[in-house]
């Protein structure tokens, strides 16, 4: 496995405010874009609603081509984090199996709220 | 250019494979469930979405239904199954098919004249009015009719968003003073038992110092009578010494 080139990126949750290509992304988070690709088809598989967030082509598939959500920024950063804890993509994707919840849109929005608020104190 | 022809041939493989199936003898038909096939290649031959094949995939293996690239027949036959019956519950599927035909027809029947070239599109607005009525989501080949269709499936969905919302609020406020009540006579007892607890504590510590008390009671002894007549018995005694002395002696 190769190592990343910053090992503490993932350390928090990310919030962007801003769409994000998943290369710019990956340079962002500190990882190859092949990286972030595997992260991703984890997130797409295993999450609906990061799926969900993708628009949907006309034959009803989602375009996975397109820039990430901020909520997408978010789940993406979290995977890598669990990445760099569990080592494994099994374990991962068992504990997004497992916890569901973690990566939910409201929990989403209420860590940032959070941030938000401590930020704007 | 190279990529039609490598889809064309991956098409031509899988529909081979796929064709090449019903055709083995009945001998070895065992080995036919054995055969896997390309997920991928099966996809682009039947004109599926690959995604939702595999999202329907994830219902009979969901370890490595994002990964799995080649599936026995058994497991297509089932994903089949599952977006045709997916299929026939949308009524979208006939509507849009259906209706521009119908229209295309009015149009080649009826001559062209003013009143007609104007009424012809309430026609085809009512009837897909009708589509969006019935299906909810509205026909695909004309733009008017798209559009309301989305207004429609938006507002249903704003709806049902609202109304969801209401009910569960709701509940919420329904059942949260009756959690709090109950919380409260839960604590109340809580509460109750534990006052009773503390109490025949209370009552048992006392008891068993009554009962240490008890067991410390020293028994008072009984005095023995002296009822006897000193100088008498002095005198007795001596006389009865005095008179074995005198037999002794």
């Amino acid at each position: 496995m190769r190592s990343r080139r910053s090992k503490s990126s993932t350390n928090f949750d990310l919030f962007i405010d801003f769409p994000c290509t998943k290369s710019h992304l990956a340079e962002i988070l500190g990882v190859t874009r092949s990286t972030l690709i595997s992260w991703e088809n984890i997130a797409f598989w295993r999450i609906p609603s990061f799926r969900d967030s993708y628009p949907k082509s006309h034959d009803g598939s989602y375009d996975r081509e397109s820039p990430l959500s901020p909520y997408q920024a978010w789940v993406l950063g979290r995977i890598g984090r669990l990445m760099a804890q569990l080592r494994r993509s099994e374990r991962v994707k068992s504990y997004i199996l497992k916890n569901p919840n973690d990566f939910s849109r409201y929990h989403f929005q209420k860590a940032q709220s959070q941030v938000t608020q401590k930020l704007g104190a | 250019m190279a990529r039609p022809r490598k889809t064309t041939s991956a098409t031509e493989t899988a529909t081979a494979t796929a064709t090449a199936a019903p055709q083995i003898a009945p001998g070895l038909e065992a080995m036919n469930t054995n055969e896997t096939i390309n997920i991928s290649d099966y996809c682009k031959a039947q004109n599926l979405s690959e995604q939702s094949f595999r999202l329907i995939l994830e219902n009979i293996r969901p370890d490595d239904f994002d990964s799995v690239k080649h599936i026995p027949q058994s497991d297509i036959d089932y994903v089949l199954a599952t977006l045709t019956a997916t299929n026939n519950a949308l009524p979208i599927a006939e509507s849009p098919a259906t209706q521009p035909i119908e229209l295309i027809e009015a149009d080649s029947t009826i001559p062209d004249s003013p009143q007609n070239s104007e009424t012809q599109p309430q026609q085809g607005l009512e009837a897909n009015g009708a589509i969006v009525a019935n299906s909810g989501i509205g026909g695909l080949t004309q733009n008017q009719p798209m559009s309301q269709g989305r207004n429609i499936t938006l507002l249903d969905e704003l709806i049902a968003a609202s109304e969801e919302e209401i009910k569960l609020a709701d509940l919420v406020s329904q059942f949260k003073p009756q959690q709090i009540i109950q919380n409260q006579q839960a604590r109340d007892g809580q509460l109750v038992a534990q006052l009773r607890e503390q109490r025949l504590n209370t009552r048992e510590g006392y008891f068993n110092s009554l009962r240490n008390l008890q067991s410390t009671t020293i028994d008072k002894p009984e005095l023995m009578t002296d009822n006897l007549d000193f100088d008498a018995e002095i005198t007795r005694l001596s006389a009865e010494l005095g008179k074995q002395l005198v037999i002794n002696g």
